[in-house]
C-alpha cells in the first residue's frame, strides 16, 4: 500500500519523502527517536505539504503561458 | 432537464426501462419507472435518500428504448446532486482512492503523469493533435496488476507514432471529471475542465483525441453545455483511426487463430449508446485479414454494461453482470474480447481473475498494434 502511495505522490508531483515507512522494534527506543527526529527535520526542510495547504491551493483558470 | 406532463402520462403506462435494465433484473426493488413516478407524480422526496439512486449504472440501456424520450441517466445524475447535499452518498470502490486522486488534481500541483511516455514513444509539447491520456497512469498504480490499465495510452502513442504523428501530451492535463459529474459533483467537473481547456488551448491543438470514452463524452457532450462551443475538434481515437488508418500505408498481419477462438467486441456504454460510435471500432477490427469476428447476441445499442461506473457500487450485482458477459462471449465462440474503453477492459479482466474463464481481454489499440506489420 505504501509503495503504491509513493507512486501516486510521484504522479501528483509531490515529493515522495513526505511519506516514510520504517520498521522499528519496540526494544529500539533510540532508533525510533532518531528516526522521528530525522523525519521531523526533513519535513521542516521540505516545508508544508503542498496538498494540504489551505488557501490558494484550489485550481483556478491558468494563464496558458504557464500551463 | 424538464419532463413534460405528456411524457409523464405516457411513462405511467409504460415500463420499458425497468424491463430493459440490467440492475432491475438483479435487484427486484430497483425500478427506473418507479423512481420517476415517485419523484414526479407522488412528489416523494425520499427518492433523494434512497440508495437505488446510486445503483443505476447510467448505462443508457433504458433511455435509448424509452418511447417518451426520457433521459433516465440524466435524471439520475441530477438527483445525485441533490442526494449528495442530503448526505446520501455512494459506496466507493477501491476505498475511495480514485475519487481522492481526482480531487487532488483540482489542486495547484505539478504532475508527472506523462513519465510512462518517455519509453513508449515520441510526443510533443505543442502541435495540431493533442492526445488526452486520461487517468490511466493513476489506474496503473492503484489497481491490481494485470488489468492492463497502462497499456491503453502506451498503445495509442505507439500507433500514432507509426502513422507519423507525434501528438501533444501534457503533465498539466487533469482528470476529465467524468466520474465527479456522474456522481453528482458538477462543481468538481467544472473546476477540472476550466483548467483542461486552458491547457489544450495553450498547446495550439486543433484536434483532441481521447482513448477513453468517458473523457470523450465529457468533452463532446457535457463541456459545450457549460463552456460553449470548444475551439477544437473532439474525436475518439477509434473515429480518428477509422478515418486515417486505411490511407496511412500500414498493413496488418493475418490473424493467427490457432484454436484461440473468435474475436468479439464489447461496446462501451459511453462510446456506443451515449455517443453513437458503433462502426469505427468494428471497421478497425475488420482491417485485420482473416479475423474470425463474431458478435455477441447483445451488441451495439443492446450491448451490456461492464458492471460498474465511476468507481462506485461495485457489488455482487456487478460481478454477476460481468460473468454473464464473459459467458455470453464464450457462447458466441469468442476467445478474445476487444473493448474500446480502459474501464471495460479493467472490469472484465478483474471479473475473470479467479474464475474458470480463460478469455483474452484486451483493448482495440493493443490489439491493432500487435497485428501491425
Ligand atoms: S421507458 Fe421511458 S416512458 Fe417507459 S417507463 Fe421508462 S422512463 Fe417511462
Ligand atoms: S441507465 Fe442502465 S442501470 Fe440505470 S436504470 Fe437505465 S438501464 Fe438501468
Amino acid at each position: 500500500m505504501v509503495e503504491e502511495t509513493w507512486k501516486v505522490l510521484r504522479l501528483l508531483g509531490v515529493d515522495e519523502r513526505y511519506l516514510r515507512l520504517k520498521w522499528v522494534s519496540a526494544s529500539e527506543g533510540n532508533v525510533f527517536a532518531k528516526e522521528v527526529r530525522d523525519f521531523t527535520e526533513l519535513l521542516r526542510k521540505l516545508g508544508r505539504n503542498p496538498l494540504a495547504e489551505s488557501g490558494g491551493n484550489v485550481l483556478e483558470p491558468v494563464d496558458s503561458a504557464t500551463a | 432537464m424538464v419532463i413534460t406532463q405528456e411524457q409523464i402520462d405516457y411513462c405511467m403506462e409504460c415500463g420499458v426501462c425497468t424491463g430493459s435494465c440490467p440492475i432491475s433484473r438483479m435487484m427486484s426493488n430497483f425500478s427506473p419507472r418507479q423512481m420517476i413516478k415517485r419523484t414526479l407524480m407522488d412528489r416523494d422526496e425520499t427518492v433523494l435518500h434512497c440508495h437505488e439512486l446510486w445503483s443505476c449504472l447510467t448505462c443508457a440501456r433504458c433511455s435509448v428504448r424509452c418511447p417518451a424520450a426520457i433521459d433516465f441517466p440524466e435524471f439520475v445524475r441530477q438527483h445525485r446532486e441533490g442526494a449528495r447535499k442530503e448526505g446520501n452518498l455512494p459506496q466507493l470502490a477501491h476505498h475511495g482512492t480514485l475519487q481522492a486522486i481526482a480531487a487532488l488534481q483540482a489542486r495547484n500541483i505539478k504532475q508527472r503523469r506523462t513519465e510512462w511516455a518517455v519509453d513508449a514513444g515520441r510526443f510533443a509539447s505543442s502541435g495540431d493533435i493533442f492526445f488526452f491520456i486520461g487517468c490511466a497512469p493513476y489506474f496503473e498504480v492503484v489497481l491490481k496488476p494485470g488489468v492492463g490499465s497502462g497499456e491503453v495510452p502506451r498503445s495509442v502513442l505507439k500507433l500514432l507514432n507509426r502513422m507519423g504523428i507525434e501528438p501533444v501530451i501534457s503533465n498539466d492535463e487533469r482528470c476529465c471529471g467524468h466520474d465527479a459529474l456522474w456522481s453528482g459533483d458538477e462543481e468538481m467537473f467544472r473546476r477540472l475542465n476550466r483548467w483542461n481547456l486552458e491547457v489544450i488551448r495553450g498547446s495550439g491543438a486543433k484536434t483532441v483525441l481521447f482513448s477513453c470514452p468517458e473523457g470523450y463524452t465529457v468533452f463532446k457532450q457535457h463541456m459545450p453545455k457549460v463552456f460553449g462551443e470548444l475551439p477544437f475538434e473532439v474525436l475518439h481515437v477509434t473515429e480518428f483511426l477509422a478515418r486515417e488508418l486505411p490511407g496511412a500505408g500500414i498493413t496488418f498481419k493475418p490473424y493467427q487463430e490457432n484454436g484461440s477462438g473468435g474475436v468479439t467486441y464489447q461496446d462501451p456504454c459511453r462510446l456506443g449508446r451515449q455517443a453513437g460510435i458503433f462502426d469505427p471500432p468494428r471497421e478497425l477490427i475488420g482491417l485485420v485479414p482473416e479475423i474470425p469476428f463474431v458478435e455477441m447476441p447483445r451488441n451495439r445499442e443492446n450491448s451490456a454494461c461492464c458492471g460498474t461506473t465511476a468507481w462506485m457500487e461495485c457489488s455482487s450485482c456487478s460481478k454477476a453482470l460481468q460473468l454473464e458477459r464473459l459467458q455470453e462471449a464464450q457462447d458466441a465462440g469468442a476467445g478474445t474480447i476487444i473493448t474500446a474503453c480502459p474501464k471495460c477492459r479493467i472490469h472484465l479482466t478483474c471479473a475473470e481473475q479467479n474464475t474458470e474463464y480463460s478469455l483474452h481481454i484486451t483493448d482495440i489499440y493493443a490489439f491493432l498494434l500487435k497485428q501491425m506489420e
